[in-house]
């Protein structure tokens, strides 16, 4: 997963052609991170269906969490510089320095953090890092039922994720690039069934 | 490779399989070192799930040490179902519950009792063991009218194994269909990973359901939004084109099916060859041998059987009859079904019929996912034979990427134990259906004896992992019913709606804390579901108390001392080749095929050694051999004056990937991803009735009515709707109600009126209904 080089840069491809929208991703994260009741790092959205019944409808099933963006919008407003962004492209929270004042809730435009109501502080999706660092990969990717969640360097051009992101350029998919956030987190566009819809994503 | 990893800081990591549900994913257990299960993870060695879990499975621990779980036997103590308990140990409540069952087999005989489970955790063999124990018939009252046996048993008769459940080859097949299934979320261990595998390299994929939210329905090549129960239309029209397109595997369907079989016109029976010849063996069914000309056995080898035989034959009595073959029966039949024909019947396009057909029929190698979409219906024989035909002609038999036999359906027989000689005689059925093919009681009749005492009374039930107050149909009947027994027994995890009725409720061990057999839906393996942990308070694997329990009551039945032994015996009646302690060191253990993967030396473990598109066995069994396009019994063709009051199309039983039928509603991070029971009709209907998405409204039948919250879709036909069962815990840490009384229970509204002639199988994925806005609430 990891190479000798010092510029690792981690993302994660999630092929929604795969995607069956079992919710075992979800359900991992919770246990992995003991993520509080009513919080969610990581959830899967039921796009759809909407169309004309049956030859005319569309539905795709959309894992959500952090994109690791490169260019983090969520950084940018902390005033505390509690959010930052490790060497290897994971963006995280310093919870002792989070003061809960929510300005990355309205910066990031995925919709990927929410407030602890017990500790005030602000949380979201951390990739397993404490994962990463052993070799092995986060909890979602690791029991993803349908294995559509490559996890990987991708500065790497041997790695997993950048072969498959190579052999499925038509399928690239990133979701409101207008805002130049960059994510790290790519998605593969159904190869069917979510043509229009997929254009709607986000707005 | 051992099965245990013992950790430096004292902890281990135990290899086992899952249970909380009947896919068996292989996992990795995760103890820490003071014995407590921390997490559970997929084991990348299961060569099915390579690692892939699903929520249910990753929950486990929390389900192991969910509060709410049963942890000591309880006895009642005041008036049934008012919820006052005394804790009692097991000694007592096991002599308790041998002399209450030795008192009413005095009174009443041991046809008084039934035994009986939900979907049991892996011990339907010893429900049915229970059942049968003594020789004397207690009844077995458990779904499998509505669970695998009709689509198992009917692979049975016609194939002599069961290739459409965990046999199907998603992994190499070139065409891929689900025809009323959703096995990506029910048995995700052997299908999701693969499916998507297949779909990169190209495989065409076909979902055949009513409902367009099905996980791959968007995806598919073909999605066939088949009425609910019009699944034999579609299957003729299917047959039709390949017939009629000879799009079938010539050469399987003469030399490894009974399609060139000679049948007497009019009676569509067998011509046998008593009829024909002095002295000849009235067993003996005939072919039309092209080489010799002349009538042959049809085992005979090297022979030029001819598939469209037709002509008058000269019967010994001195009558000539008009003869054909089996196949020109079937193609006369699949005639009549044009696919512009069943399009009026089935809601599905003639030309999504004929593309799909043939993208099935030319795929070098195709499988066939059947499921409960098409077996809880009551014409549900007459499918299954249908698309067992489908898959035979084709070729896509024990063949690669095709449909496999898998060895444990052939090996289980003798682990229930022989049926007893007063089956017949003690079975309880009734004019609703005569159960041809499945020869229990009627579960609907077992339940009318107990509040009737007619033909004869049942007093007691004892069940292991059984809500039947969730799973039957019509279930305030069942509650009636439960309410006049005598003795009523459940052993669970919680306390569910049946429990609360009992006499006696028995803590079960979670998976993680007992060990036993993972064999059955295991593909081509058998595996040690060792425990991770001791078994906490006093709970008891379900195997222990049908093994202790059985002991004292028929120790000739049930001889053995402990679990292992028990465990080995059943690896011995399997033919496993390998023993427990074994197993249980290696984890995982490849079994022996069987020998109908080699057909082409072997045969298909058939009367006729064939695979059987006519099925001689039901013909004797009183059944009818070739397959009908029937109307399922109650519907809006069969019954219109019913559908004019409920003119939807309701489908019960639609699966929640995080839930397993009505459990774990209960546990709070799977409870608060699906929090409420929704039904699901078109937005035309929403907008019709003026119903808003999440309001509560009515869902109504006529045999009663539930409450859901209404979820406009548009991926529905406007004439059906979707009604999730399952719905009665509650979660009280998300502060999110159960729902009494059957409030919300699917079941509440299913018909226990009409029943499938074969399979005793009520329609539960076609009750007609109607969704009705609440008054001014
Ligand atoms: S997805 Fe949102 S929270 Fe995550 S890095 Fe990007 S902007 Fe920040
Ligand atoms: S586990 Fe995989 S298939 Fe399931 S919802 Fe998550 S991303 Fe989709
Ligand atoms: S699919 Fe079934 S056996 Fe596999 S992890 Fe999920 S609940 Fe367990």
């Amino acid at each position: 997963m990891s190479t000798n080089t010092t510029t690792v840069h981690y993302g994660m491809v999630i092929d929604l052609d795969k995607c069956t929208g079992c919710q075992a991703c979800s359900v991992a994260c919770k246990m992995e991170n003991n993520v509080e009741l009513g919080l969610f790092w990581l959830r899967v959205k039921r796009m759809g269906p909407i169309g004309k019944y049956p030859d005319d409808v569309e539905m795709f099933y959309f894992p959500n969490q952090c994109m690791h963006c490169a260019e983090p919008s969520c950084i940018k407003v902390c005033p505390t510089k509690a959010t930052y962004k490790t060497e290897e492209g994971v963006v995280l929270v310093d919870a002792n320095r989070c003061f809960g004042c929510e300005y990355c809730i309205w910066a990031c435009p995925y919709e990927a953090r929410s407030v602890n109501p017990k500790t005030k502080t602000v949380e979201k999706c951390i990739l397993c890092v404490h994962k990463l660092e052993k070799n092995e990969k986060p909890a979602c990717a690791y029991t993803c039922t349908t294995g559509c969640r490559i996890i990987g360097d991708l500065n790497d051009p041997k790695s997993e994720i950048s072969q498959v992101l190579k052999n499925n350029e038509d399928r690239h998919f990133t979701i409101h690039s207008e805002f130049g956030n960059e994510p790290s987190l790519v998605y593969l566009l159904p190869r069917k069934g979510a043509e229009t819809l997929c254009k709607s994503i986000g707005r | 490779m051992s099965s245990i990893t013992f950790k430096e800081d004292g902890g281990k990591i135990v290899k086992t399989n899952c249970f909380e549900c009947h896919a068996k994913c292989g996992v990795l257990c995760e103890v820490d070192k003071d014995g407590v299960l921390v997490g559970v993870k997929g084991n990348p060695e299961d060569p099915r799930s390579e690692g892939r879990l699903c929520g249910k499975g990753l929950s486990a621990p929390k389900i192991l040490y969910d509060p709410h779980r049963l942890n000591y036997p309880l006895r009642r103590l005041g008036e049934r179902g008012e919820g006052k308990w005394e804790e009692i140990s097991w000694d007592e409540a096991l002599d308790w519950l041998v002399d209450r069952v030795q008192k009413i087999t005095e009174e009443y005989g041991a046809e008084a009792i039934a035994y009986g489970q939900g979907t049991g955790r892996g011990t339907n063999q010893w429900t049915a063991r229970s059942g049968n124990a003594g020789g004397r018939v207690h009844h077995s009252l458990s779904p499998g009218n509505i669970c695998l046996v009709p689509m198992m048993v009917q692979c049975f008769l016609q194939y002599g194994m069961f290739p459409t459940f965990d046999g199907c080859d998603f992994d190499n097949a070139d065409c891929i269909v689900f025809w009323g299934a959703n096995s990506v979320w029910t048995e995700a261990t052997y299908t999701s990973g693969q499916i998507g595998r297949s779909r990169d390299r190209g495989a065409k994929l076909i979902v055949i359901d009513p409902f367009f939210e099905h996980p791959l329905a968007a995806k598919a090549d073909y999605f066939l939004g088949v009425r609910p129960g019009s699944d034999t239309y579609l299957a003729y029209a299917w047959l039709n084109v390949i017939m009629n397109e000879d799009l079938f595997d010539y050469e399987f369907t003469q030399k490894y099916t009974n399609a060139p079989m000679v049948l007497i016109e009019g009676i569509e029976a067998p011509l046998n060859e008593a009829l024909i010849k002095e002295g000849g063996n009235e067993q003996a069914m005939l072919v039309w041998d092209k080489k010799s000309q002349s009538f042959v056995e049809i085992h005979s080898k090297d022979i030029d059987e001819d598939l469209e035989y037709r002509g008058m034959v000269k019967l010994l009595d001195g009558q000539e009859v008009p003869v054909k073959t089996v196949w020109i029966g079937l193609k006369e039949r699949a005639a009549e079904w044009t696919p512009e024909k069943a399009e009026d019947r089935c809601w599905v396009s003639a030309n999504k019929i004929r593309e799909s057909a043939r993208a099935y029929a030319n795929a070098p190698a195709a499988t066939i996912n059947v499921f409960q979409g098409i077996e809880e219906q009551t014409n549900c024989k007459d499918s299954l034979q249908l698309i067992n035909i489908i898959i035979a002609i084709c070729g896509n038999l024990e063949k690669k990427g095709g449909n496999l036999s898998m060895p444990f359906w052939n090996q289980m027989g003798p682990l229930g134990g022989a049926e007893p000689a007063t089956q017949k005689e003690l079975r309880i059925i009734d004019e609703r259906a005569p159960g041809t093919v499945y020869g229990v009681s009627n579960p609907s009749a077992a339940f009318e004896a107990m509040r009737t005492g007619k033909p004869y009374p049942l007093k007691a039930y004892i069940m292991v992992q059984g809500n039947p107050l969730s799973w039957s149909e019509n279930t305030a009947k069942v509650k009636e019913s439960l309410m006049c027994l005598d003795l009523l027994v459940c052993m669970d995890y919680f306390m569910s709606p049946t429990c609360e009725l009992a006499d006696l409720v028995l803590p079960s061990t979670h998976w993680t804390e007992r060990d036993y057999l993972a064999d059955e839906v295991c593909s081509e393996w058998i595996f040690g579901q060792q425990k991770a942990v001791d078994a906490l308070y006093e709970r008891r694997s379900d195997v222990w108390f049908y093994r202790t329990f059985g002991n004292r009551l028929n120790p000739e039945w049930w001889p053995w001392e402990t679990d292992e032994e028990l465990f080995d015996w059943q690896l011995e009646q399997t033919h496993a080749g390998i023993t427990w302690p074994d197993l249980k060191e290696k984890w995982i253990h490849h079994v022996p095929q069987a020998p109908s993967r080699e057909y082409q030396t072997n045969g298909f473990g058939t009367p006729s050694g064939r695979i059987e598109l006519y099925s001689v066995i039901e013909l004797i069994m009183g059944s009818k051999p070739f397959p009908e396009a029937s109307e399922p019994k109650e519907s809006i063709y069969a019954t219109p004056d019913v559908a004019e009051e409920y003119p939807l199309t309701g489908i019960t039983g639609r699966r929640y990937p995080t839930y397993y039928h009505s459990a774990y509603r209960g546990i709070p991070h799977l409870r608060e991803l699906i929090p409420e029971p929704q039904v699901i009709f078109h937005t035309s209907i929403a907008k019709e009735l003026g119903i808003e998405y999440g309001e509560w409204v009515w869902v109504e039948s006529p045999t009663g009515r539930i409450t859901m919250k209404a979820r406009p879709s548009d991926g529905l036909d406007p004439r059906v709707c979707v009604i999730p069962h399952g719905w009665w815990q509650a979660c009280p840490e998300l502060g999110l109600p159960g729902y009494p009384n059957g409030m919300s229970n699917a079941n509440t509204i299913t018909s226990d009126k009409t029943y499938n002639d074969e399979y005793l199988t009520p329609g539960l994925r076609s009750t007609l209904c109607r969704v009705v806005k609440k008054g001014g609430e």
